[in-house]
């Protein structure tokens, strides 16, 4: 069978399971059998996972879902392997593996190896996907930030050679030079502002998504397994925002979204049992239905923020 | 409707809840959102408003104590509005009075959610009349 080692993420053939080195980085891997007894011993590196849990380098379960073959389990049914195939998140155990290798393994089971992933997750521990999501968001939006004021910061430069063919009071055009001058964007206020409200915003992101698309999934009876598998999914799935931290403008936060969606589509399908069907409706009706207002209403307050501490407001500035 | 309260020792998913509602009531009361110049996707491109256009205004104007003119900009903005805040409010007197957060039953909050749909469809329908009225 193959295997893939949890830390260097390289496969290799192994022909038993229980805990064996990775022929290529030396790491040990704990391969559970799903239907046997669990192996005797944990490896003394990792923490001790529970008793007939998977490890991330465990050969894929059978699938679930529509699309299972007729041998598989029904969807909706018990997850596959029993109720003990349940397996941490690389990031749950970020405390052993370190934060920055924990992060990016998660990252990529949960960006890549979607299904498989969040077939297995323990959705227990949702604490740690919301953190997934909060860092995932929080750099993202650090370096959106970063790169608005460096954008502004470049124009700047035009809006000076503008002022200085103005007015002190700028009233030959009607134009208020202060205004100007934050309308280039180049406020370290602004830029400082949205730096401390990312986390927040992260969090209520996650939070809030996670709560809507609950609230459509119960209605479509597709969450059997509660809200805490609902979070953990947006949580993991929240960390391809991390790909609109890439310097494109309009295109990375557009791909990191419909990433995101796809993430959470496919996990949500496999996380709670409910068929892609379900999946997809629970995640696409609250947008259909109109939460782009209610968004748009979430990002006026994050250009408020990003904005507020250098303009004038109570001067009726529009942002 | 509702089964069994259960304590909890910790803080749980309930509470991050009333804390962004109480977040929300904070941003609506002393951010000037309002401020903020946007148009409606849905409203740009064909005119009409979409189901929840008004809302940013309901909020603000409800925070503000204009019930009359936050139900004008959407109905069930108002409402939204007003159950989160109370929600949040029952929430604080909650985990200070350490009483146990009473568990909504999955049937409840199916039928919750199914109304709440019927509400954003007939909101849009006033909206959609109001919009027409105003023509």
């Amino acid at each position: 069978m193959l295997a893939r080692c949890a830390r260097c993420q390289k496969t290799f053939q192994t022909d038993r399971y229980g805990v064996q080195a990775c022929p290529h980085c030396g790491a040990e891997v704990l391969l559970a059998s799903l239907g046997g007894p669990p192996p005797a011993g944990p490896p003394a590196s990792a923490p001790p996972p529970p008793p007939g849990a998977p490890a991330w380098g465990a050969p894929p379960l059978p699938p679930s879902g529509p699309g299972a073959p007729p041998g598989g389990p029904p969807p909706g049914g018990p997850p596959p392997g029993g109720a003990g195939a349940e397996a941490s998140a690389p990031f749950v155990q970020r405390r052993q593996l370190g934060f920055l290798a924990a992060f990016f393994q998660t990252w990529k089971l949960a960006a890549v190896d979607t299904a498989s992933f969040f077939r297995i997750v323990k959705v227990s521990e949702s604490g740690s996907a919301v953190l997934f999501g909060v860092v995932a968001i929080t750099v993202a939006q650090w370096f959106q930030a970063a790169y608005g004021y460096l954008m502004g910061a470049a124009t700047q430069g035009v809006m000076e050679q503008m002022l200085r063919h103005l007015p002190r009071d700028g009233s030959g055009l009607g134009l208020d030079p202060e205004m100007l001058r934050n309308f280039a964007g180049a406020s370290l206020a602004g830029f400082a502002g949205r730096v401390i409200a990312a986390p927040f915003y992260g969090l209520i992101s996650v939070f809030v998504t996670a709560g809507v698309v609950h609230l459509f999934l119960l209605l479509l009876r597709g969450a059997p397994r509660g809200f805490d598998a609902t979070l953990t999914v947006v949580g993991y799935a929240s960390g391809v925002q991390l790909v609109a931290a890439a310097p494109l403008p309009l295109i990375a936060p557009l791909v990191a979204f419909v990433w995101f969606l796809v993430v959470v589509i496919l996990g949500l399908s496999e996380a709670q049992r409910c068929g892609a069907g379900k999946a997809t409706a629970a995640t696409l009706l609250p947008g259909v239905l109109g939460c782009a207002c209610c968004c748009a209403g979430v990002a006026a307050v994050m250009k408020l923020i990003a904005g507020a501490a250098a303009t004038k407001v109570d001067g009726g500035v529009s942002l | 409707m509702a089964d069994a309260p259960t304590r909890s020792a910790r803080l749980g998913h309930a509470d991050v809840f009333a804390a962004i509602a109480a977040l929300s009531f904070l941003a609506a009361r002393f951010l000037p959102l309002l401020e903020v110049s946007f148009t409606c996707p849905f409203r740009a491109a064909t005119g009409l408003p979409c189901a929840s256009c008004g809302m940013t205004h309901a909020f603000v104007l409800l925070s503000r104590g204009e019930v009359a003119a936050s139900l004008a900009a959407s109905p069930l903005g108002a409402l939204l509005a007003a159950g989160a805040w109370a929600y949040a409010a029952l929430d604080l007197v909650r985990v200070a009075a350490g009483a146990p957060f009473p568990r909504l039953g999955e049937r409840a909050l199916r039928l919750g959610t199914a109304l709440g749909l019927l509400a954003v469809l007939a909101n849009w329908g006033w909206l959609l009349l109001a919009a027409r009225g105003a023509r």
